[in-house]
């Protein structure tokens, strides 16, 4: 991964993997909030779109370094995600998704129009590259670098979160919310922390993406958008982060393998899609009680008595009360 | 001093008065019944004492402690536990992630303990997992512990709820109709079940059940419920014969 940008046949192939790299945190939060935490939300897109245009404004009109506004843009993406949470988890499951798409829609349209702030339609040009002190990364092969440490970050943050009490609470909160609260988890705080750290997330990706294209415009942040990324995500397979990975990779670089039929990528996805979610539901990389349950009643059927025989264990009495001497 | 003291319970659904003035008390160590034919509000009444519904009025008191209106989750962190009439396990979490959760609660470890993977983070979380397969084991899972819980059998799944309830570490465990669907010869391994915990974890027992034989075999107190009113409270063999519980059971005899 390290050697990447050196043995990379072009300039062109090293920017989609760039491209790759800026849009893994944005599904990995897709995938916290959506895969872990069960909440199905279609606005990422804005949050990209708030990080974006927060730390563009912040280095080109307020001179603020850029580390300082990469994680300014996070901050400002999480306060919007909190204050989003707040009616949505109000309101029942199918509301939520109108209501964060909403809030994307709101979005694009006030970037299309608020002429003093984001230019509008013409987007802000000339957006300078990172720059850490006197170290300016112009070159996309000093990006790669950087951007692979961010991301790198985020996945780290993803994994230690997901495997940790706080991790099961979320996933205890999409299995049964009821059954939840009966173990002690407060249902309303842990869906609020999804959103916030989902939404920080996507701030920082959106940053990232600015300071690469060096342009920041309201194009990039509709619906499609948010639907393409939650796409990868379910590619990939929800809950799985390594999956989150495979998506990104996969349907940001199909679409430039079949550079000639541009034009059908809506429909190559949507078929996509379908295939997938007829033979494998969960994803990719994903795992789910059903799928596991499936394949071996499959295995049953195929190889009979001859593979995966159980072994001929002696059940366990149902219990032994010797083992329980863990008094209070 | 008691356990748990409800008094005057009530919860109404619209018009509906689903539990009506409803007083009991539990003692420390006690295997507590509460018997009633269908919709007498029985699994109401669990679900105003753990906080899934607010209790239109009355008071609750857990070892002293007011929890009237308490959410949730704050009633398992003052000590109640529960099993669900209708299974609630996390169906795409392991055996052992769903006792985890169970512990949730007696977890210490920070968001900041959590990113940084602190030393402290994780004992707690080699604690927890230790404690997981010590309840696995007691309720005859151990053998399973990687399965998804969604692909266990009925009288399993029902085995892991138990695990995971006793988990909260509770001073109180609520089992609503613990042993439904069960043959006789589970039934009566959960009701073994059901006095080992009481036994070796010293903790008071509350349960919902529609199999006499249980009843009659497990609990040392029983409160019959009738349109969300107490009818009659006693040992198991003054309701076996108590004249109102059977009339509510099988009807007024024709005169």
């Amino acid at each position: 991964m390290l050697a990447f940008p050196v043995i990379s046949p072009s300039d062109y192939i090293l920017r989609i993997v760039i491209w790759v790299i800026i849009d893994i945190p944005l599904v990995l939060s897709q995938n916290l909030i959506t895969g872990f935490t069960g909440l199905l939300t279609l606005g990422q897109a804005a949050f990209y779109g708030i990080g974006a245009y927060t730390s563009a404004l912040l280095v080109m009109r307020l001179g603020v370094p850029w580390p300082v506004a990469l994680v300014a843009s996070g901050l400002v993406a999480c306060a919007f995600g909190i204050l989003l949470s707040i009616p949505c988890l109000r309101v029942g499951s199918d509301y939520l998704t109108l209501l964060t798409i909403s809030f994307g829609e709101v979005f694009y349209i006030v970037s299309l129009n608020w002429m003093q702030i984001t230019r509008g339609p013409l987007g802000i040009p000339g957006v300078p590259p990172p720059q850490i002190g006197p170290v300016v990364f112009s070159d996309p092969k000093a990006i790669y670098f950087l951007y692979l440490c961010i991301t790198s970050l985020c996945y780290l943050f993803m994994h230690r979160l997901t495997h940790s009490h706080i991790g099961r609470a979320l996933i205890a909160i999409r299995d049964n919310e009821t059954a939840a609260a009966a173990m002690g988890v407060n249902v309303r705080n842990y869906k609020i922390l999804a959103f916030a750290f989902g939404t920080m997330w996507a701030g920082i990706s959106g940053s990232m993406l600015a300071h690469f294209l060096n342009f920041v415009g309201p194009q990039t942040f509709t619906l499609n958008e948010s639907i393409l990324h939650m796409q990868m995500a379910i590619l990939g397979g929800l809950g799985s982060l390594p999956g989150s990975i495979l998506g990104a990779l996969i349907l940001i670089s199909l679409p430039q393998l079949f550079q000639p039929i541009y034009q059908y990528q809506l429909l190559i996805n949507g078929l996509l899609m379908i295939v997938l979610l007829t033979w494998r539901p969960q994803g990719i990389l994903g795992k789910s009680a059903v799928a596991k349950a499936a394949r071996k009643n499959f295995l049953q059927l195929v190889f009979g008595g001859w593979a995966r025989k159980p072994k001929d264990k002696k059940t366990p009495p149902p219990h032994d009360p010797e083992i329980l001497d863990v008094k209070r | 001093m008691d356990l748990v003291n409800v008094e005057k319970a009530t919860m109404d659904f619209g018009g509906v008065r689903a539990v009506d003035h409803l007083d009991m008390t539990v003692s420390r160590r006690q295997i507590f019944g509460i018997i009633g034919p269908n919709g007498s509000g029985k699994t109401t009444f669990f679900n105003i004492l753990t906080g899934i519904y607010r209790p239109t009025s009355g008071r609750f008191f857990l070892d002293g402690q007011d929890i009237t209106g308490w959410p949730s989750h704050r009633t398992v962190q003052a000590g109640i536990a529960r099993t669900f009439q209708n299974i609630r396990l996390f169906g795409n979490m392991s055996l052992v992630e769903n006792v985890l959760v169970g512990e949730h609660t007696r977890l210490k470890a920070t968001l900041s303990g959590v990113l940084l993977r602190t030393r402290g983070q994780k004992e707690d979380e080699a604690r927890a997992r230790k404690r997981a397969d010590e309840l696995l084991a007691f309720v005859g899972l151990m053998d399973k512990k990687g399965e998804y819980a969604a692909n266990l059998a009925y009288g399993e799944q029902r085995r892991l709820e138990l695990a995971r309830a006793i988990a909260t570490e509770p001073k109180l465990l609520l089992l609503d109709e613990p042993t439904a669907g069960m043959n006789p010869n589970e039934a009566g391994q959960i009701m073994e079940l059901i006095r080992t915990i009481r036994d070796n974890l010293e903790i008071s027992v509350v349960l919902i059940e529609h199999n006499m034989q249980v009843m009659m075999g497990v609990a040392e107190r029983i409160l019959a419920l009738a349109a969300g009113a107490k009818i009659a409270e006693g040992t198991p063999q003054e309701i076996q014969y108590n004249q109102k519980v059977i009339e509510a059971y099988l009807g007024e005899e024709e005169k």
